[in-house]
């Protein structure tokens, strides 16, 4: 059991076969909770060499590589080897008036410029790399369109890679960035014959290794050691401390697309916050919603002055599993115009039953638990313990079963006195 | 498998909270979050007024409301394990979603202000991601069932002492603490009781003596208008404090 919780805090393979992509079990919604319909990554797949089922993914032998699923995944619980990593996006800006041309890596060396980012498929790069890397950069970012992507097993389309950067793009001119500063798609089509391989290469064909480290990455493989900085982390040293789904996630594509904003924008724009609503005649301060929230968006509050919610639109990925899962259908989440703030208060309730300052639920004057327990006396409960109440009886005793709308009328006589 | 069920006689109780006691000693659980309790009501007042009390354990519905809201299939019935309603703790992200849902409220979240000072979570502060160290002896912790001392941010409840109970012999119609082959896989709060008001046994052994008990003595669940359909029975009118009457 204690390897299961580790080993669901550390990006693991799928399959050891196919070393290139990663996957983190803790960070997939499904896997997190069965609320979550997400199946983003299976229907990313260009070879539907993926099977998501209920946070359980399978990989075929017809995978490609091609890191789309990685740029699908609204957690970033997929990674795939030969993509720039988040914790590389991060640092001061480059001053550099060239633009920088990415290029799959299909194309050979000697028919690209010099200074290429190289990736094993342009569409594996999401909104959030292709905006951190373009913020990263006072000059353009241009995708080649090497014309080969309709007839690539990994595009389909012509320009498959056209949304992502039309998102990352929007998201960047809402920032207020300058249209020379956003990433673009250019096409520079080359001859089929060109292609360094059909499909896309393996890592160790792009990677120009030495005779040494060859032998070293061969023998890295055999062991089932990392290969191709795909960043499998160790498990985790006490892994009795980790709580894998208690911990919220860092939902790395949502976080790259926030830092990237950032960098322009004090604040993010109205089209990338989500707004959640609450219906606060309906909400109950069950706070169900903030612990199943995946990557900390929702925060139950609980202080002096009161319990609630507040609400961060920059960590929310929308992934509506609050609003599911809300017992009283209280929320509503709507795509654009979140502000950041306090989201709704209930005031603390007196419970004259356990005689405490308890967060408020709206209904009467019991706590939860202490509402439980006169609940028990409804519906037969009372006659089991009190024996029936008799017809003509002359103490006036009050059968609290008959009165579901106070349930705890039945103490409440004797402590109002006390 | 066995269906285990409990009886309890509420003409021999006498709320001397010995379960009680019995529960938190044998699961090392909190004060004040007794996943067995007795509850106390009263009725009328002074000089008139009547008190009684009704113990409490988890239910171990057989359709149980929290297994069925539970947001992460964290709780969960195993019909192969008696019908006890278990928690995952690796999968329980301590939303608290089955202590809404639970209609008899026996499901505790203790990571929060303690409800019995002091706070022995201080005094005892938990090590490898446990709630606290209590210093007595506490079950093997089992995380797939809930059994032994918590880890941090779930919920835990009764668990019907599985720890004991998974060992007794197959096809024991009852688990009865006068046999001395038996008592060391009696529930903790059965086993204790002074007044020898509980009953623990297989309600799908047509011979136990607790199907003969609910039969003959007329038992009768909680709640049932909710379709729960608790393993826990409760017997007779209920002893308590009756209510003073003066001589007219």
């Amino acid at each position: 059991m204690r390897e299961t919780a580790a080993s669901q805090h550390a990006y693991q393979r799928l399959r050891p076969d196919i070393p290139e992509v990663a996957f983190l079990a803790s960070g997939c919604l499904p896997g997190r909770s069965p609320l979550s319909r997400c199946s983003e990554c299976a229907d990313a797949c260009p070879a539907d060499a993926l099977q998501a089922e209920k946070g359980a993914l399978t990989l075929a032998d017809s995978c490609l590589r091609c890191g789309q699923c990685a740029a699908a995944c609204p957690t970033g619980a997929l990674r795939v080897s030969g993509f720039p990593r988040s914790e590389t996006l991060d640092g001061p800006v480059e001053e550099s008036a060239a633009e920088l041309p990415v290029e799959c890596w299909r194309v050979p060396r000697d028919a690209m410029g010099s200074g290429a980012l190289r990736v094993p498929c342009l569409v594996g790069l999401d909104s959030g790399t292709l905006a951190e890397l373009s913020a990263l950069r006072d000059a353009p970012l241009v995708l080649m369109n090497r014309g080969w992507c309709e007839a690539c097993p990994a595009g389909g389309q012509s320009v498959p890679m056209a949304a992502s950067v039309a998102a990352a793009a929007s998201a960047l001119e809402a920032a207020g960035v300058p249209a020379q500063r956003r990433p673009r798609i250019e096409d520079r089509p080359l001859p089929p014959h060109r292609a360094t391989s059909k499909t896309i290469p393996l890592a160790e064909c792009e990677t120009r290794l030495g005779r040494r480290e060859l032998f070293r990455q061969m023998a890295g493989r055999s062991a089932g050691g990392a290969l191709g900085g795909v960043g499998l982390d160790a498990p985790a040293e006490g892994a009795a401390e980790t709580r894998p789904l208690i911990d919220k996630i860092a939902a790395l594509p949502r976080q790259r697309m926030a830092r990237a904003v950032q960098r322009f924008a004090s604040t993010l724009p109205a089209s990338m916050a989500p707004r959640l609503k609450v219906d606060e005649s309906r909400c109950c301060n069950q706070r169900v919603c903030a612990a199943l929230c995946p990557t900390g968006a929702l925060q139950a509050i609980n202080d002096q002055e009161g319990s609630g919610l507040d609400f961060d639109p920059v960590p929310c990925i929308g992934c509506e599993l609050c609003v599911r899962v809300c017992p009283e259908r209280a929320l509503e989440l709507e795509p654009h115009g979140g502000a950041s703030g306090p989201m709704i208060r209930h005031a603390h309730q007196y419970c004259r039953e356990c005689r405490s300052f308890c967060p408020g639920t709206g209904e009467g004057d019991l706590c939860a638990s202490c509402a439980k327990k006169y609940g028990l006396l409804m519906d037969g409960g009372y006659e089991l313990l009190f024996g029936k109440p008799a017809e003509n009886s002359r103490d006036d005793a009050v059968v609290p079963g008959r009165d579901e709308t106070s349930p705890g009328h039945l103490a409440a006589r004797g402590h109002e006195k006390s | 498998m066995a269906k285990w069920g409990m009886v309890i006689d509420l003409d021999k109780c006498t709320g001397c909270q010995a379960c009680t006691t019995a529960c938190g000693m044998e699961n090392d659980t909190l004060p004040g979050e007794n996943w067995q309790d007795v509850l106390f009501y009263t009725e009328g007042e002074y000089p008139s007024g009547r008190m009684k009390w009704l113990p409490r354990p988890c239910m171990q519905c057989e359709d149980p409301s929290c297994v069925h809201v539970c947001p992460t299939r964290a709780t969960y019935k195993d019909h192969d394990a008696g019908g006890i309603v278990f928690i995952d703790w690796d999968k329980c992200i301590g939303c608290k979603y089955c202590m809404i849902a639970c209609p008899y409220g026996v499901r505790f979240f203790a990571d929060e202000a303690p409800l019995v000072e002091p706070d022995l979570k201080e005094i005892f502060p938990g090590s490898g991601g446990r709630l606290w160290d209590p210093p007595g002896q506490s079950p093997d912790q089992n995380r797939k069932r809930g059994i032994g001392v918590q880890p941090k941010g779930v919920v835990s409840k009764c668990t019907f002492c599985y720890h004991r109970v998974s060992q007794a012999p197959e096809g024991v119609p009852d688990l009865d603490e006068d046999d001395p082959d038996l008592v060391e896989y009696v529930p903790a709060c059965v086993r204790t009781c002074p007044p020898k008001a509980r009953y623990f046994g297989d309600l799908d052994n047509a011979d136990s003596n607790v199907n003969k008990l609910i039969a003959n003595k007329k038992g009768v669940r909680l709640k049932d208008h909710t379709g729960n359909r608790p393993q826990v029975y409760y017997l007779g009118a209920g002893a308590g404090i009756p209510a003073f009457k003066p001589k007219s």
